[in-house]
This record gives C-alpha cells, structure tokens and sequence, in this order.
C-alpha cells in the first residue's frame, strides 16, 4: 500500500513538471493537460468517478475540491498560460490533500 | 527367479495403478522391455566448497565437510538446456514422479545414444519407492556436452521381486523428493560404530 | 552549479557503470534483452539532455529517470536466478491472466533474505504520467513494464506459505484497475452509498474522513477477496496465524476478524456489505466478476504419496489448499491409504507436502507445454 502511495505522489509530481514545460512554451504535454481538465470539468459536471480515466484522478477530485468554479469557466480544449500558471497554484497549494 | 517384465505387463500394472510415473507425456515411452525416462530440470551441480573435502564419514580429523556444501542448486524449464562439462558430475533427477508397486526393483540406465556420447549414470529404485528418481550424471567426454530437459536419456528395467517388501518399514533418508537431495550417507547407522571404533583406536 | 544539480552529475555516472555492466546479463527471454536496450537507449537520451544543459527547474525529472533505470537493472539482475520457483510463478501469472492482459508485464522473480517478505514490487507497474515523460522526452517508449515478485529464499519452497502471494497479487490486479483508489474518491463524493458498511469500517461517519485509512481498508479487503477466489478459506487461516487473530483495525488494515467475516461470507455466498461494495467496483472497472476460480479437490494422492494429475486451471489453485486440507488432517490418513504404517514424521509430511503440491503443479505445466508444442 505504501508502495502505490508512492507511486501516487510521483504523479503529482510530474504532471507539475508537465505544467511547468507547458507554461514555458513546451507545448508536447498540451494533450495531457487538456485530457485531465476535460475530465475534471466532466466531474464537476457530476459524471461518475467510474466512468473517468484514471490517471491522475486524485488530481482531478483535487481541482474539482478546491477550484470548482475556476474549473467550470475554463476552456479545457485551449487552456491559456494564465489558466495553466492558475492551475500549477492550486496544485502546488492543496498537493498534500492530492496524496491523500 | 526375477525377470524383467515387458510392455504388456508394465501398461497393466499403470492400468491397475500400481505403477505410478506422472507425467507420462507420451506412451511411447513404454518400450519393449521397459520404460524410457527423461532428463527433468533440477540439478545440484558440484561445486569447490570451503571445507578441504566431502567428509562420507562421521571421522572428523579434517573437519566436518558436509557434503551439502559442495553442492550448488540450479534449475531449468521444460525444453532448456544444461551443459555438462568433462568429468563433472551432477545429482538429477528424473522428470517422472514414480511410485512402484511392492514387488518391482527399477533399475535405470542412460540410453545408448546418449552413453555414446560419454555419459554415464546407474541408479536402482527400491520396491514401493516413491518420488523422482535420482541420478547422478558425470561426462567422460573430453567436450562438454548440452542436454535438454525433457529428453529421454534413461531407460529403465523392470525386475519382479521373489516377494514384497514395504519401502517404509525401514527408515528412508529420502521420501518423495521431486528434486536431487545431496547425499546424507552420515546418517547410516554403522558409520556411528565405525567412529566409535576410531576415536577407541585412538583414545579421542 | 547547485550542489544538487552535482549530485545528479554523480547519479548519472553511476547510473553510466550499472549500464555498461549490464551489459554481461544473459537473458534466454528476448523480452528482457529487447528492455535492457531501451534502458540503454533512455539512458543515453537522459544523458544527452542533461549534458546539453538544463534548467534547475527540471532536477527532479532527470533524477527520477535516472532512479527508473537503477531500478529497473536491479529488477533484471535478480531475474538471472536460476533458482526460481516457476510452479508459484506459473499459478500466480494465470490467476493474473484473469485480470490483465500478461503481454504488457514482464515479470521477474527476486528472492529475498527476509522471512515472509512475499511482495510485489509495482514501483513502475503503472505511472502512466513518468511513462509519457520519458516518452515525450526521450522518445522512447515502454510497451512492457517490469513487475517483480519478492519469495522469501527461506520459504521458496513452502507452497503452503505461498498462499500471501494470491494477497499481493491481489494489490498488482487493483492498481491496475485503480479499484480501491476510485471507490474510496466515489465514497468521498458521496456517488456511493456507505451505510450498510459502517459496522466494518465505522471511521466513515466522521465528518472528515480520513481518506488514507479508507483506501488502505478497501484495499486490503479486495486483496483478500482477490485471493479468496484462488484460494478459498486458506487466505483466512494464514491471516489469523500471522495477525494473532487480531479485532482491532490499525491505519493501514482492518481487524483480522472483520477481514475473516468477509472472506467468509465470499466464499459461502452469504450476503455481505463490504463484498457487495468492492463487487460493484470490480465489476464496473473491469467488467468482470470476483467469484470461486478454485476446484476443490477431494483425492487420497498425496495419502497415497504421489502428485495428484491437475486438470483445469481452477484445480491447480485447488491444489495449493489440497495441501493446506492434508497438512490440517489426521497424520493416521498416510497409514490408512498405504496400507501399512509409515511411519512419517511431522517435518517429513511437511516436507512431503511442498514436494507433492509442486510436482503437481509442475507437471500440470509440463502437460500443457508438451501437448501445445507437440502439434
């Protein structure tokens, strides 16, 4: 258990590292930042947890808790580097409860 | 006067089950005078231990010498290969689990093709013995030689005893192994006497 | 230069003579060979970044590639054993081929100095964000992850000790899927009832659940309920020797009892809250069922010293309480099914035990190798 625990939090942090490439102009990671906002706008939407990928999915619970109103206003297909620096905060700053 | 029973006799005795080998992959390991048995994939290789020698007596002027020591265990699957280098000797086993009825002694020998190429074995299987049956291989060949596993290196011969006797009646050092064991000749009971009478000669 | 940023200098060359050692290791399995060259070719697509220079930013990244590859040469190192278990392995890799699909693994088996230290080590089973890392990077991709299986070198042989290894596989099946982790975040967004839980699991009506506990809770249910399948009641029996039978639940694990009821309940069809909760998870990610994949076997084989002929994959994960059943029965069972007396004593009837479930086992493989390759 500890070991996927682990596990859990090195996803955190590379999809931090994902941000960070794309706030910097590195758009390969683009898909994967826009797959997971799209996921997180359809819990929000109230779809099921059952019916999401999992990947990252406590990052997506974690976006939904903390930024739910954000989440709903922004375009998850063309996010702007506004909205990514906006989401790097709101990871960085409720990370511990993404692992939890 | 005991005799070597032949094929009709042998696939009556599995029949009645009381000629056990499992696996049988296939019948025509029953050959006309007996059963062909092949290489199976677990084998302690001899290797230079730290004692100065195998100690096959319970002597212990040099040492204890265990003979587990000298053994290494190593394994293979159905259809890899071992290499037996010249001279060297292996415990194997066979790939069937035998169990022979009360009254049947096997005597196992390596198959012509593969004793032409250098290597030698014997083994006897006691009546009612239970279990793979042990072999030691050695290589007289002055070039390694590359066994499969699975291979049919053995034939074995079938001798009707004059009665029955039960395996278990007498204590067994070895009882069901399905791989090689090393030798545990210091648990014979004369060697106990004969030690006795060494350390008497000697006044240890 | 940061400190750190020279201690990475340190991993890479480091991580540069554990590779041009590796290169020695002598696969006769072209899967891990083809792995091995990818883990050379990522590492020198990790070395040629950082030499071409890199932001401070990108430390962590760099260092948790290069761990990959360390671990990763650790893992194929230990598979040159050749003193491997396959029987243990065979049974745990076709209970696995019930749930994931086997191509995307390889699997190698370490032993361990620890006594019961029967694990599986997943640290790179799934990580699908690292694997688009060193993809997006690096351009190299890994089809297959490694997955290893720990056995104590002590217990090897001990088939009927191996029975935690259904447990852990239990953990591989439910990272895989993301059972637990995606019912405990289901439960915390209230998409899933918990009242008919609470006698199992009463740290749910607080107002803040403590959502760690609950997934570890649920994952060690579903493991034993994993097994259970396999197994049957065995899993159980081995709980409450290890665990003293213990009522109280820890952080990380429920109470032995609470965990035995269920089992129970599992195995006898009777109607239990937590197998309902974890069955509506199973079901919804992998679309199949948990249910009995076990045939119980009823032989005097083993009584009668020999292996018994395996049938049927649910026969072979019978086989392993076949033996559990014998070494549980009356001793007087040798003697009467020989016909004579035996005389066996206890550490031989264990040691006959593990020789007869593996000869079992192992020829039921053997059969099937044969008759697949004879054509």
């Amino acid at each position: 258990m500890l070991m996927s625990h682990n596990t859990s939090d090195q996803e955190v942090d590379f999809f931090l590292s994902f941000l960070y490439n794309a706030i910097n102009g590195d758009d390969r990671y683009n898909p994967t930042i826009t797959s997971l906002l799209k996921d997180a706008k359809a819990l929000a939407n109230g779809t099921s947890v059952f019916d999401l990928d999992k990947t990252s999915l406590n990052l997506k619970i974690l976006i939904d808790r903390f930024a739910h109103d954000w989440l709903l206003k922004v375009d998850v297909d063309r996010p702007s580097t506004d909205d990514l620096r906006q989401l790097q905060q709101i990871i960085n700053d409720y990370k511990n409860y993404a692992v939890a | 006067m005991s005799s070597i029973i032949t094929s009709e006799a042998i696939k009556e005795l599995i029949k009645a089950e009381k000629l056990i080998i499992r696996p049988l992959l296939d019948q025509e390991q029953i050959t006309e005078i007996g059963i062909d048995f092949r290489l199976g994939g677990n084998f302690l290789v001899s290797v230079q231990g730290r004692e100065p020698l195998i100690n096959a007596s319970l002597n212990n002027e040099f040492g204890r010498g265990n003979s587990r020591y000298f053994f290494q265990e190593t394994r293979r699957q159905l259809g890899e290969t071992f290499i037996l280098h010249p001279n060297q000797t292996v415990l194997a086993t066979s790939l069937e689990y035998v169990k022979l009825p009360d009254n049947y002694v096997l005597v196992l020998c390596m198959r012509s093709s593969y004793s032409r190429l250098g290597l030698t074995m014997s083994t006897i299987a006691q009546p009612g013995y239970c279990g793979c049956l042990s072999v030691e291989l050695t290589n007289y060949n002055n070039n390694p030689i590359n066994l499969s596993i699975g291979a049919r290196l053995f034939q074995g011969l079938f001798y009707q005893t004059d009665k029955s006797s039960k395996y278990f009646d007498n204590q067994r050092k070895y009882v069901c192994n399905v791989r090689p064991e090393p030798s545990a000749v210091t648990n014979d009971e004369d060697l106990t006497i004969l030690t006795r009478l060494w350390k008497a000669r000697n006044h240890i | 230069m940061l400190p750190i940023k020279r201690l990475l200098y340190l991993q890479l060359y480091q991580a540069e003579t554990l590779i041009s050692n590796s290169r020695k290791y002598n696969f006769s399995d072209t899967q891990k060979d083809n792995y091995l060259k990818k883990l050379e070719e990522l590492f020198k697509g990790i070395k040629d970044s950082i030499e071409r220079g890199f932001d401070d930013a990108k430390i962590f990244e760099k260092k948790s590639h290069l761990d990959f590859i360390f671990k990763s040469i650790e893992f194929l190192k230990d598979s040159t054993l050749n003193t491997i278990p396959f029987e243990v392995v065979g049974c745990l890799n076709k209970a696995m081929s019930d749930w994931i699909d086997a191509q995307k693994f390889i699997i190698v088996t370490s032993l361990q100095n620890n006594l019961y230290s029967f694990s599986y080590d997943l640290s790179y089973a799934m990580n699908k964000n690292f694997y688009q890392s060193l993809e997006t990077e690096y351009g190299v991709v890994f089809d297959q992850k490694l997955v290893q299986i720990n056995l104590p070198l002590t217990l090897s042989k001990d088939y009927l000790s191996s029975v935690a290894l259904y447990h852990e596989l239990g953990h591989f099946v439910d990272l895989q899927h993301s059972i637990t982790s995606t019912l405990r975040y289901a439960i915390y967004l209230k998409q899933v009832s918990v009242t008919d839980v609470l006698g199992y699991m009463p740290f749910l009506t607080a107002t803040d659940i403590d959502l760690l506990k609950l997934e570890y809770h649920l994952g060690e249910y579903f493991c034993d309920l994993f097994a259970a399948q396999y197994i049957g009641e065995t899993i159980g029996l081995f709980l409450q020797y290890i665990t003293s039978n213990s009522a109280k639940d820890s952080p990380t694990h429920p109470s032995t009892v609470n965990r035995i009821k269920v089992i129970s309940d599992f195995i006898n069809g009777t109607d239990n809250p937590v197998v309902n909760l974890i069955q509506t998870a199973v079901e919804a990610l992998t679309g199949k069922k948990m249910e009995i994949r076990y045939s119980k076997i009823t032989s005097d084989d083993f009584y009668k010293l020999i292996p018994y002929e395996i049938k049927s994959d649910a026969e072979l994960h019978g086989s392993i309480m076949y033996g559990w059943q014998v070494w549980l029965d009356d001793v007087g069972k040798f003697n009467q099914c020989m016909g004579y007396n035996v005389n066996l004593t206890e550490p031989t009837i264990y040691r006959v035990i593990n020789s007869l479930v593996e000869k079992s086992i192992g020829n039921y493989f053997t059969i099937q190798h044969w008759a697949k390759n004879k054509v």
